[in-house]
C-alpha cells in the first residue's frame, strides 16, 4: 500500500538578510506560516557574500506551497525584484507526506 | 612620526592580514568571531568613553553632539555632490556610497586610539560620543536623497512612485547593534560608581589592545579581498574613496580645532571619524532602503579603499595636520 502524497512546490528563495523579516511578512500574509531557513554564501553582482557583515550575508528560505499560492508568491516576489532587491528564486515539483502541517493540497 | 606610526602592533597585524590573503594562506576567523569582537571593542570603547564623560564638561559634551550631527548630516551631502559631478555615477550609487562616508567606522577610530595611546598622546572623551550620534544622520541623508531621486524618475518616467517605507529604515539607522552598545556602555561608564568599574577594567582596558590587533588581523583580510573588486569599481570611484577621507579629515580638524577647542588628541580622533567610511552600520541600511545601489560599490570602497588608506596614510597625515593646525 503506497502512502498518499500531496503535490506542490518547493521553493527555494535566496536573499540578503537584510531583507529577511519583509520576506517572512511577506509569507505569512500569504498564508506560508512554515519555512526552513538556512546561511548562505556565495558570489554574484552584488559581490561575495560571505557573512561577514550584515550587508555582506545571504540566506536561503525553503518554502513548500500549492501550485496557486506559488504563482502569488512568485507575483509579488517580482515586484521586489523590480525595485532593485537581490531576490533569487527558483522551485522544484515537490512530493509532501506532511501535508496536513503545510496545507499543500488546498 | 612617519615610518613610526606604522610600526604599531595594530597596524602590523592589519598588514599581516592583507598578507595572509595576498599569499592564499587558510587563515580565517570562526564564524561569529568578529561580530562578537566588535561588540567586545564597541562595549570596552563605550565604557572607557562614559568613565571619562562623568568628569567632563556638560557645556563642551552638548557642543560635540550638536557638531557631530552637523558633520553627519554634511559630509554625505559633499559625497553626494562630488559622486554626481558631471553625472559620473547614478544617483542610487552616489546616495548610498555618500551615506558610508557621513557614517564613521569604529576600527579606524580605534586604530587611531591605539596609536595615540603608543604615542603617549592624551584625547578628549568627546569624539566616543560624537562617535555614537555620527554613526545615524548620514544614513537619513543618503535614504532621503534616495526618495527624492526616486520620485524624480517617476515623474519623469511617468511610471507609479515607489513607496519609501521609512518606518523600519529610521529603526534600523538609530537601533543598529553599533549604536545601542556604544550608546549603552558610555551610559553605564558615566553612572556606575568608580569602585565597581574598577573590576571590570582587566577585561574592557588590559586586554583590549590585544583584542583589537585580532580584529584588524580580519580587517586587514578582508581589505585585500576586496582588491578583486577595485577594478569593477572604476578609478573614479577609487580616487573618490581617497579623496573624500581627506575632505572629512580637513573639516574634523577645523571642527575640532577651532569650533570645539580640543586637544591634538582630541582634534585628530575628530578628524578620523570624519575621515572614516562606515562598513557595519551603514551597508545593511543601505541595502534594504536603496536596493538599486549596487552593494559592492559601497563594501569595496570603504573596506577596501578608504579603510586601509587611513590606516596607513590617514592616521599620520591627519596627527601632523593636527599639530600643524593647532600650532603646538
Amino acid at each position: 500500500m503506497s502512502t498518499k502524497m500531496c503535490t506542490g512546490k518547493s521553493i527555494q528563495i535566496i536573499i540578503n538578510s537584510t531583507f529577511e523579516n519583509k520576506l517572512i511578512h511577506i509569507l505569512k500574509k500569504n498564508g506560508l506560516t512554515g519555512y526552513t531557513q538556512l546561511s548562505a554564501r556565495g558570489d554574484g553582482s552584488s559581490g561575495v557574500q560571505d557573512g561577514h557583515s550584515e550587508g555582506e550575508s545571504n540566506v536561503m528560505f525553503i518554502v513548500l506551497a500549492s501550485n496557486s499560492a506559488t504563482n502569488t508568491l512568485m507575483e509579488q516576489l517580482n515586484q521586489y525584484r523590480n525595485m532593485g532587491y537581490h531576490i533569487f528564486v527558483y522551485t522544484h515539483d515537490a512530493e509532501v507526506l506532511n501535508s496536513d502541517k503545510i496545507q499543500i493540497c488546498q | 612620526m612617519g615610518i613610526d606610526s606604522l610600526l604599531i602592533p595594530a597596524v602590523m597585524f592589519f598588514a599581516l592580514g592583507v598578507i595572509a590573503k595576498l599569499i592564499n594562506s587558510d587563515l580565517k576567523f570562526p564564524e561569529g568571531m568578529t561580530k562578537g569582537i566588535s561588540i567586545y571593542l564597541l562595549m570596552a570603547i563605550g565604557l572607557k568613553g562614559g568613565m571619562a564623560l562623568g568628569k567632563a564638561d556638560f557645556q563642551l559634551a552638548i557642543e560635540s553632539i550638536i557638531w557631530a550631527t552637523i558633520i553627519g548630516f554634511i559630509l554625505p551631502i559633499i559625497g553626494y555632490g562630488l559622486l554626481r559631478f558631471k553625472d559620473k555615477i547614478n544617483p542610487f550609487d552616489a546616495a548610498a556610497i555618500s551615506a558610508h562616508y557621513g557614517s564613521v567606522s569604529a576600527a579606524t577610530f580605534l586604530t587611531a586610539v591605539a596609536f595615540l595611546e603608543m604615542s603617549g598622546v592624551t584625547y578628549e572623551s568627546y569624539p566616543i560620543v560624537m562617535m555614537v550620534i555620527m554613526e545615524s544622520p548620514a544614513i537619513i541623508v543618503g535614504l532621503m536623497i534616495a526618495a527624492f531621486t526616486r520620485k524624480r524618475l517617476a515623474a519623469k518616467e511617468g511610471t507609479q512612485k515607489v513607496k519609501t517605507e521609512w518606518g523600519p529604515l529610521l529603526h534600523e539607522a538609530f537601533t543598529n547593534g553599533s549604536v545601542v552598545v556604544l550608546l549603552g556602555a558610555l551610559i553605564i561608564g558615566a553612572t556606575a560608581s568608580p569602585e565597581s568599574l574598577s573590576k571590570v577594567m582587566p577585561f574592557t582596558q588590559d586586554i583590549f589592545m590585544g583584542v583589537l590587533c585580532l580584529f584588524l588581523l580580519d580587517m586587514g583580510m578582508e581589505a585585500a579581498k576586496k582588491l578583486d573588486t577595485l577594478k569593477k569599481a572604476g578609478i573614479t570611484l577609487v580616487a573618490f574613496g581617497v579623496i573624500m577621507p581627506l575632505i572629512g579629515g580637513t573639516l574634523g580638524i577645523i571642527i575640532g580645532g577651532t569650533m570645539l577647542g580640543f586637544s591634538i588628541g582630541g582634534t585628530f580622533l575628530l578628524a578620523i571619524l570624519s575621515a572614516s567610511a562606515s562598513y557595519i552600520a551603514v551597508p545593511p541600511a543601505m541595502r534594504y532602503g536603496v536596493p538599486e545601489s549596487n552593494p559592492s560599490y559601497y563594501l569595496t570602497l570603504s573596506l577596501g579603499v578608504t579603510f586601509p588608506f587611513n590606516v596607513v596614510i590617514g592616521i599620520p597625515l591627519f596627527y601632523q595636520m593636527t599639530i600643524w593646525y593647532i600650532g603646538a
